[in-house]
């Protein structure tokens, strides 16, 4: 079964760079196009990686990556944000997101990056050794 | 001497008053003068006409009338008897020095006769100081004349001629006439005399008096009045003249006191206002720094929200085009044109996220975190980072390092930055072929670093170039953020700002001089001891 991601960013130009950057890869992309709608998807399906952006209105990428590790604590998340912040890097890295992406990435960045996070989800799944 | 000054005024009273007084002396004097001369004159008459009385007698006695008449007319010759008359006992003239009166009968009532005859019985007996009276003649001259009665003696009633009775007492008068003209004209002669002599007198006291009043009063008022005058019109320089020890010297010496009391304390006003004036002077410069420093912080803290916003809005297509042109590229064979044309467009989309976190990093603003470190092992480290370019454009790098330069309380990579950029902007503003001079020393005087702290010292890193130079107008505004006089793409216009917003933060400042076409200078001060929130020199902790 093919890893389920999850793409959460308002702005469509990265939302369609994702995509494209993904198209290639046997990943299972989903899309949200602000936190509200991610909130909801993110309660339907269990996502093994979430790219999410900071900057969204009404619920920030900061509030979902909240969300996520409540309601699924196994689910990775990449943070990113078009403005780089050391606060903002500090304090997702408290709220256990995996990693931190800022803008503008290049499209072996993003990858590597999926590719690292989900290594590190397929070691929580396994039991721990005997 | 002016009409209304006081010596006029002095001068003129005492005029009036010697005058005065001296109109009244000459009427007494003339006066008493006059008595006298009339007591005289009335004795001489008296005697006089004694003598006529006697002389006659005897031509009388023989009843020889002519003889008489002789006699008065020869008495009448002698100057100055005016004229002398017998009168009988009825009034008739009988006897005259002028011929046609005799005969002519005199009134009671008349001048002559009234003194005696006021009565009924008349006076027989005229005591002597009554015998003469002074009267004025029809021609104006005055006269004194003297009554001599005639009395019956027995020679008289008893001569041959049987003239008189026995029963007579008196048988006539005799009037003698004198005139007082040369007495008059001595008395006025006299009085003319006494006058002149007494204006010549009132003239040369009122003079003198003027003269002294003048002397003692006037000059010493007129100094003081042109003293007040000058004190009034702010000439507090002049003195005015004491001219003696009495009591308006004593004003003059204390209006003197005074006007150098006065002049003290307007000096002494005159340098608080100076005084004031430099220190608002000062503290205009001071607050026009520190609302340039202040606008400039302002325009930092929009910078910062603007860099916010653009890294936010620009990164999100550069995304875009960083993933698709890197997708392309992928499609493409290496070495083609077009794998070239969209390597450039990889490369200068990767240099905008570049200026764009530069501009992020410049609106953060990093706090130094500062440890002791070597200035001039910082410089060397930098230098040798631009050395290479430099030496390629024939610019020569030379260095004047101060070796007991002390330990300075800095971030070392902030001032490396620092340098870099200085540097940097050194070796731009050379055209071709030049020079850049950095020399490191300890500053000539304790500097401030901005106008309303307290001077420190410092050290000083000062580097020259002799570039193109800086125009005045672009000098002011060197440290603005985004300021540049450089090509389009050559400079952000941070690095100077950023420097400075550094070298403020280590407590230091910037300081520049430029020529248009000789060169720039840029000197950064930096204090030596540590600020009072940070840790100070161990060496110079006091152990008590």
């Amino acid at each position: 079964m093919s890893a389920r991601i999850l793409i959460v960013d308002d702005e469509e130009i990265v939302v369609k760079s994702c995509l494209r950057i993904l198209a290639d890869t046997d990943y299972d992309v989903d899309v949200a196009r602000g936190g509200l709608e991610a909130l909801k998807k993110i309660d339907d399906t269990p996502y093994d990686v979430l790219v999410v952006d900071i900057m969204m209105p009404q619920i920030g990428g900061l509030e979902v990556l909240k969300h996520v590790k409540h309601t699924r604590p196994d689910s990775e998340v990449i943070i990113c944000t078009g403005l780089s912040q050391t606060e903002t890097a500090l304090r997702a890295r408290e709220l256990d997101a995996f990693g931190y992406l800022p803008k503008p990435f290049e499209p072996d960045e993003i990858l590597q990056l999926i590719a690292q996070a989900l290594a590190r989800r397929r070691r929580r799944e396994e039991p721990p050794a005997l | 001497m002016r009409p209304g000054t006081l010596s006029f005024k002095v001068g003129a009273y005492v005029a009036v008053t010697l005058v005065v007084v001296m109109l009244v002396f000459i009427v007494l004097v003339i006066g008493h003068q006059r008595d006298q001369l009339l007591d005289q004159a009335a004795n001489h008459v008296s005697q006089l006409s004694g003598v006529i009385s006697k002389s006659t007698r005897f031509a009388m006695l023989q009843n020889q009338p002519a003889y008489v008449d002789r006699i008065i007319h020869d008495v009448v010759n002698q100057e100055p008897i005016d004229r002398v008359r017998i009168f009988n006992k009825d009034g008739r003239i009988i006897h005259s020095s002028y011929p046609p009166d005799v005969g002519l009968i005199v009134n009671r009532e008349a001048e002559a006769c009234f003194h005696c005859h006021q009565s009924e019985k008349p006076l027989e007996r005229i005591p002597q100081n009554k015998r003469s009276r002074v009267f004025e003649s029809p021609d104006g001259t005055h006269l004194l004349a003297n009554m001599e009665v005639i009395r019956n003696e027995p020679s008289c009633y008893n001569a041959a001629c049987h003239q008189h009775t026995k029963a007579q007492s008196v048988l006539g008068v005799l009037d003698v006439a004198y005139s007082l003209e040369a007495m008059d004209r001595t008395l006025r002669d006299n009085a003319i005399t006494l006058a002149v002599l007494s204006l010549g007198f009132v003239i040369f006291a009122a003079l003198s008096v003027s003269f002294l009043v003048h002397r003692l009063v006037h000059l010493p008022l007129r100094d003081l009045e042109t003293g007040a005058k000058h004190l009034s019109s702010g000439d507090l320089d002049q003195t005015i003249p004491v001219r003696s020890a009495d009591e308006l010297g004593q004003l003059a010496n204390s209006f003197n006191s005074m006007t150098a009391a006065l002049r003290d304390s307007h000096l002494e006003r005159k340098m608080w206002a100076q005084t004031l004036e430099e220190k608002v002077k000062t503290r205009t410069q001071q607050l026009r720094v520190a609302e340039a420093e202040a606008t400039r912080g302002e325009k930092l803290a929009s910078v910062g929200l603007l860099a916010a916003g653009i890294a936010h809005e620009l990164n999100n297509p550069l995304t875009g085009i960083l993933t698709f042109s890197n997708l392309l590229r992928k499609k493409m064979r290496d070495g083609s044109p077009d794998a070239e044309d969209m390597d450039l467009v990889i490369q200068e989309t990767k240099r905008c996220a570049v200026i764009i976190r530069r501009l992020l990093d410049f609106a953060r603003e990093k706090k130094p975190e500062k440890k002791f470190s070597d200035l001039n092992q910082i410089i060397e480290e930098t230098e040798r980072l631009i050395e290479r370019p430099a030496h390629l454009r024939d610019i020569e790098i030379r260095k004047e390092l101060d070796t007991s330069l002390p330990p300075v309380w800095v971030d070392a990579d902030q001032i490396k930055q620092v340098v870099m950029n200085m540097l940097v902007n050194a070796q731009q503003a050379i055209d071709k072929k030049g020079t850049i001079n950095v020399r490191t020393r300890i500053a000539q005087e304790p500097k401030r670093a901005d106008p309303l702290a307290e001077p420190v010292p410092m050290v000083e890193i000062s580097i020259t170039d002799t570039g193109c130079g800086i125009s005045e107008k672009n000098l002011q505004r060197i440290f603005d953020p985004f300021f540049t006089s450089k090509e389009v793409g050559k400079g952000t216009g941070l690095g100077l700002s950023v420097s400075h917003g550094i070298v403020r933060a280590h407590g230091g400042l910037i300081e520049v001089d430029s020529t248009v076409g000789e060169g720039t200078t840029f000197r950064v001060y930096l204090p030596v001891k540590p600020d009072a929130e940070t840790a100070g020199f161990p060496g110079d902790r006091n152990p008590a």
